[in-house]
C-alpha cells in the first residue's frame, strides 16, 4: 500500500536529531492545553471532548431507551417537571421528547463522530503519515477547536430556555414559525459554529495534505487513512457551506421576517429539505471515511501484508464522495418527488454499492492469505466490517423510492442509520483508538479488557438495533415516546441491549484509566512488522515536534 | 560543485510549501463564501417577487 519504506539513513538522522534539539520542550500547562497550535496536542482535545460529548449524547440514549422500555409515558413527565420546576404538562412532557431525540442526534453526529474522527485522529496522525512536522495552519487549527466549545454550549444550554425539538434535521416550519423562543436559534448557532469549525478544518487539511507532504510522499503512497482525509476534507468543503445558507435562511426566517421556507410569503419548505440533504447525505461519508481509512490501515498491519488493491481502494473513496452528492432526494422520497426523480434518486444511491463493494471485497481480500493475528484493533476492524455491511444491505432496501414510501419514518431506518454510524462509524472509532492508543499514550492498554468492551459491546449494540427492524417491519413510527403494546417485546428487548452496551462502554473506561495509570511502555511499533507507515517510526509517545528533519521516502 | 547546504535546503522546501498553503487556503476560503452566497442568491432569485 502506502506502506512506506523510509529511508534508513534519513530515520536515523531524524531520530538522533530529535534527541540532540529541544524537539521535546513543551510550554507550560495553560498555553500548551488553552492556546495549543501542536496538531497533537489539538487531537488529544478533540479526543477527549468527543469522549465527553459521546457520554452526553449516550445518556440522552438511555434516557429514551428506558422511556421506551415498556408503553405508556413513564418518565417523560417526570424529567420535563424536574426541567422547568413544577409540575409540567402532557405536551411540555412530549416536547421533551422532540428535545431528546434533537439533542441526541446533533450530539452524536456533530460534537462525538466529526471531532473524534477528523479532529482526533485526523489532528493526530495526518501530519505525521505524511512527514509533515505540524499542520500548514496551527493557529486555524486551534480556533477549529475552540469553536466547537461555545458552539456545545450553546446546544446544552438550549434545553434551558423551552428546548429545541426540531430534530437533527431542523425541518421547516416547525424550525421556522413552529417553534418561538430562543431555544432553536441558540441549536441554529451551535449548528453555525460547529461548520465554521469544520469548514476550518477541512482548509487545514486539504492544504496540509497537498503541501506539507515529504519529498517522496507523492499522493499514489499516501496511507489510506490520510486518503480517506482528504476526501472527507473536500466533502466537508462542498458540502457545509450549504448547510450554513440553509441555517442561515432559516434564522433570517425566524428572526427578520424573510420567507424563504413560508409558503405565505413565496417561500418554499421543501426547499430546506433539498439544501439540508445536499448537506446531510455528504455528511454521512464524512463521518464513516475515515473509518474506511481506519479499517485499511488496521487491517493491513494485523494481515502482515500491504492492503489489497491500493489505487482501487483509494480511488474507491473519491467515487463513495462523488457519488454521495447526487443522491441526496433519497432522503425525500414522500415529499412529492416524481416518479422520474425517485427513479433517478433510486439508481442513482444503488450505484453507490459498488465501490462500497469494492473496499468491503479489497478488505477482505487484504486478510486472505495474511498472517492474522486477532488484537483488539483487528477485531473491532472486522466488526466494523459486518456491521457496516448490515447497514449497507439495508440501506440497498431503503434505496428504492417504492420500498421507502412504506418504510419511511419506521424503525427500520433508524435501525439502518445506527447500524451504518453507531456501529460503522463507532466500531472503527474503537479500532483506532486501540490501535494508536499506544502511540499517543506511550502505554499498551489492556488486552483482556479491550477483547472483553469489544464482545460485551459488540452482543449489546446488535440486540439493542437488530430488534429495530422487526419494529419497523411491523410499522413502529420514530420520533415517539409511546406505543401501543404490540411493539413491547422488542422495544423491551432493544432497551436490555443498551443496559448491555453500556456495560461495555464501562470496561471501555476501565481499560482507558487502567492503561493511562498501569499500562506498560508501548515501544515505538508494538504491532511489528505489518504497521509499515510512518507513525511506527517515531517514538511512542513522539516528540513534541517531529520530522523537523525532512524524513525522505523511498 | 559546491554541495547545496541542507539545513538552508530544507528551509526553503518548507517555506515553498507554506507559500503554496497559503495561497491554496486564500482560494478554498474564496470557494466556501462563494457556494454560500450563491446557496442564498439562487434560492432568492427562485421566489416570486
Amino acid at each position: 500500500m502506502t506502506d512506506i519504506a523510509l529511508h534508513p539513513s534519513a530515520f536515523v538522522s531524524h531520530e538522533a536529531h530529535d534527541h540532540h534539539h529541544d524537539t521535546d520542550h513543551k510550554p507550560g500547562f495553560f498555553a500548551r492545553w488553552f492556546m495549543s497550535t501542536n496538531h497533537k496536542d489539538i487531537g488529544t482535545l478533540y479526543l477527549i471532548f468527543a469522549i465527553v460529548a459521546g457520554i452526553i449524547g449516550g445518556s440522552v440514549s438511555g434516557l429514551m431507551r428506558a422511556e421506551l422500555a415498556h408503553p405508556g409515558i413513564q418518565y417523560l413527565q417526570g424529567w420535563a417537571s424536574m426541567l422547568h420546576g413544577g409540575s409540567a404538562s402532557l405536551d411540555e412532557s412530549l416536547h421533551l421528547w422532540n428535545v431528546l431525540i434533537t439533542a441526541h442526534g446533533l450530539i452524536m453526529v456533530f460534537f462525538m463522530v466529526m471531532p473524534a474522527m477528523v479532529g482526533g485522529f485526523g489532528n493526530w496522525f495526518v501530519p505525521i503519515m505524511i512527514g509533515a512536522p505540524d499542520m500548514a495552519f496551527p493557529r486555524m487549527n486551534n480556533v477549529s477547536f475552540w469553536l466547537l466549545i461555545p458552539a456545545f454550549t450553546l446546544l446544552l444550554a438550549s434545553p434551558f430556555f423551552g428546548g429545541a425539538g426540531n430534530g437533527w434535521t431542523l425541518y421547516a416550519p416547525l424550525s421556522t414559525y413552529g417553534e418561538p423562543g430562543p431555544s432553536t436559534d441558540m441549536a441554529i448557532l451551535a449548528l453555525h459554529l460547529a461548520g465554521a469549525s469544520s469548514i476550518l478544518g477541512a482548509i487545514n487539511f486539504i492544504t496540509t495534505i497537498f503541501n506539507m507532504r515529504a519529498p517522496g510522499m507523492t499522493l499514489h503512497k499516501m496511507p489510506l487513512f490520510v486518503w480517506s482525509m482528504l476526501v472527507t476534507a473536500f466533502l466537508l468543503l462542498l458540502a457545509l457551506p450549504v448547510l450554513a445558507a440553509a441555517i442561515t435562511m432559516l434564522l433570517t426566517d425566524r428572526n427578520f421576517g424573510t420567507t424563504f421556507f413560508d409558503p405565505a410569503g413565496g417561500g418554499d419548505p421543501v426547499l430546506y429539505q433539498h439544501l439540508f440533504w445536499f448537506f446531510g447525505h455528504p455528511e454521512v461519508y464524512i463521518m464513516i471515511l475515515p473509518g474506511f481509512g481506519i479499517v485499511s490501515q488496521i487491517i493491513s498491519t494485523f494481515s502482515r501484508k500491504p492492503v489489497f488493491g491500493y489505487l482501487g481502494m483509494a480511488y474507491a473513496m473519491v467515487a463513495i464522495g462523488v457519488v454521495g452528492f447526487v443522491v441526496w432526494a433519497h432522503h425525500m422520497f414522500t415529499t412529492g418527488l416524481s416518479v422520474n426523480t425517485k427513479m433517478y434518486f433510486t439508481a442513482a444511491t444503488m450505484v453507490i454499492a459498488v465501490p462500497t463493494g469494492i473496499k468491503i471485497f479489497s478488505w477482505i481480500a487484504t486478510m486472505w492469505g495474511g498472517s492474522l493475528t486477532f488484537k483488539t484493533p483487528m477485531v473491532w476492524s472486522i466488526g466494523f466490517i459486518f456491521m457496516f455491511t448490515v447497514g449497507g444491505v439495508t440501506g440497498v432496501v431503503l434505496a428504492n423510492g417504492g420500498i421507502d414510501d412504506y418504510m419511511q419514518d419506521t424503525y427500520y431506518v433508524v435501525a439502518h442509520f445506527h447500524y451504518v454510524l453507531s456501529l460503522g462509524a463507532v466500531f472503527s472509532l474503537f479500532a483506532g483508538f486501540y490501535y494508536w492508543f499506544p502511540k499517543m499514550s506511550g502505554k499498551m492498554y489492556n488486552e483482556f479488557l479491550g477483547q472483553l468492551h469489544f464482545w460485551v459491546f459488540f452482543i449489546g449494540v446488535n440486540v439493542m438495533f437488530f430488534p429495530m427492524h422487526f419494529l419497523g417491519l411491523q410499522g413502529m413510527p420514530r420520533r415517539i415516546p409511546d406505543y401501543t403494546p404490540e411493539y413491547e417485546h422488542w422495544n423491551t428487548v432493544a432497551s436490555v441491549g443498551y443496559m448491555i452496551m453500556g456495560a461495555g462502554m464501562a470496561v471501555f473506561f476501565v481499560n482507558l484509566i487502567w492503561s493511562m495509570i498501569a499500562g506498560k511502555p508501548a515501544g515505538d511499533n508494538p504491532w511489528g512488522d505489518g504497521a509499515t507507515t510512518l507513525e511506527w517510526t517515531i517514538s511512542s509517545p513522539p516528540p513534541y515536534h517531529q520530522f523537523e528533519t525532512l524524513p525522505k521516502i523511498d | 560543485m559546491s554541495i547545496p547546504d541542507p539545513v538552508r535546503e530544507e528551509d526553503l522546501i518548507r517555506s515553498r510549501q507554506r507559500g503554496r498553503a497559503r495561497v491554496m487556503a486564500v482560494l478554498l476560503g474564496a470557494f466556501v463564501i462563494l457556494v454560500f452566497a450563491i446557496s442564498i442568491a439562487k434560492i432568492r432569485a427562485g421566489m416570486p417577487h
